[in-house]
């Protein structure tokens, strides 16, 4: 009895106790394991994994989590991952920095592609970050829009796109952004 | 005071194993099976575990005899706990810690005979082999035969490259 020799019915419930990293070192051995990794029980576990502690989840995933083909579920995880990996090199930093000084909380949806925050007060400017972007702090930290409406207040923002989505429009973001609840009128922010 | 009641198991190599039956009912095949043909003194027949690998299983269920069963039709998305724990107990690390060869074959008895929790420890065992390895020291560690072409082999190292930059 060898690895090798495990029913494919075995190896799938060894690859669904993997992490993102090992799914991803296992696959590459041979071409049984590449195949098997495509499995869509593979990537929701995988995917429940990722988003155990998150309330959001279902931002990214509408509907029941099997209704969703490997492909999409496997590019989800992908993308949560890759999106922890860029936080976590600590790009952008500016994300960090701004936390404090004008009392936010950036709420992060794993998996959102687009992470916006408000770096101004007087004209509210938004730093853009694209996370599908391997971080350089040029191309992740663009201050994109400027609102000339001082009414509005802008708190952080934060986008969960459907990773299928071709790269969005930035006006497209902004108008998914206005639809959720992430933008808020007050006075919290004219302190 | 009668005593409790017993069930007679089978290996493949026709060795005979008289356990409890709460014991052997860790198994939900035999749990079943049980049910359905209702209890007699027949030996359970198990032809694809030998009496080496049986005997391992049942030290297991003998340990963990007066756990509480998983829920047959437990709700998926409340599955998350048990896969979640990379986590072994003690007594579970020690009886696990065997050679490779016994270690897919407890896998793979405890799949066959359905004893969720000791399929859980042994995939849990084998992630944790594979964990922090690059490919080719997985196929080391378990003698995979890389069967890809050098041109396939190029092109599935460049979609995962990112993935080992962390």
């Amino acid at each position: 009895m060898s690895f090798a020799s495990l029913p494919g019915d075995v190896l799938l419930e060894v690859f669904t106790s993997l992490e993102f990293h090992s799914i991803v070192a296992l696959r590459q051995t041979c071409r049984r394991c590449w195949v098997l990794s495509k499995m869509t029980a593979v990537w929701l576990d995988s995917f429940r994994w990722l988003t155990i502690d998150s309330k959001d989840w279902r931002a990214l995933l509408p509907g029941s989590p099997t209704s969703h083909c490997n492909k999409h579920l496997e590019s989800l995880v992908t993308r949560m991952v890759r999106f922890e990996v860029n936080w976590n090199k600590g790009h952008p930093r500016q994300i960090r920095y701004f936390k404090r000084p004008l009392g936010l909380v950036p709420r992060l949806i794993p998996g959102g592609r687009y992470f916006l925050c408000p770096i101004r007060y007087k004209d509210v400017t938004v730093a853009y970050y694209d996370f599908d972007n391997n971080a350089t702090d040029e191309i992740t930290r663009r201050e994109l829009i400027s609102y000339p409406d001082k009414s509005r207040e802008i708190r952080a923002m934060d986008i969960a796109v459907d990773p299928l989505v071709a790269p969005l429009e930035f006006d497209l973001a902004l108008e998914l952004a206005s639809e959720g609840k992430s933008i808020h009128l007050g006075e919290n922010w004219a302190q | 005071m009668s005593a409790a009641p017993q069930v007679t198991l089978e290996s493949s190599d026709g060795e005979k194993f008289k356990v409890d039956k709460e014991v052997a009912e860790r198994s939900v095949l035999i749990k079943n099976m049980i049910e359905d043909v209702g209890e007699s003194d027949n030996p359970i027949p198990l032809p694809n575990v030998n009496a080496s690998v049986l005997k391992k299983v049942l030290e297991y269920c003998e340990h963990h005899r007066g756990d509480p069963l998983p829920a047959a039709d437990a709700d998926p998305s409340n599955d998350d706990n048990r896969k979640r724990a990379t986590e072994i107990s003690d007594w579970d690390q020690k009886f696990i810690q065997v050679d490779q060869e016994m270690l897919f074959e407890i896998i793979l008895a405890a799949n066959y005979m359905d004893i969720k929790p000791l399929l859980d420890v042994g995939c849990k065992t084998v992630a944790n082999m594979i964990k922090g390895k690059t490919p080719e020291e997985i196929r080391k560690l378990f003698n995979i035969v890389n069967d890809f072409t050098p041109e396939e082999e190029a092109q599935i190292k460049k979609e995962n490259e990112w993935a080992e930059d962390r």
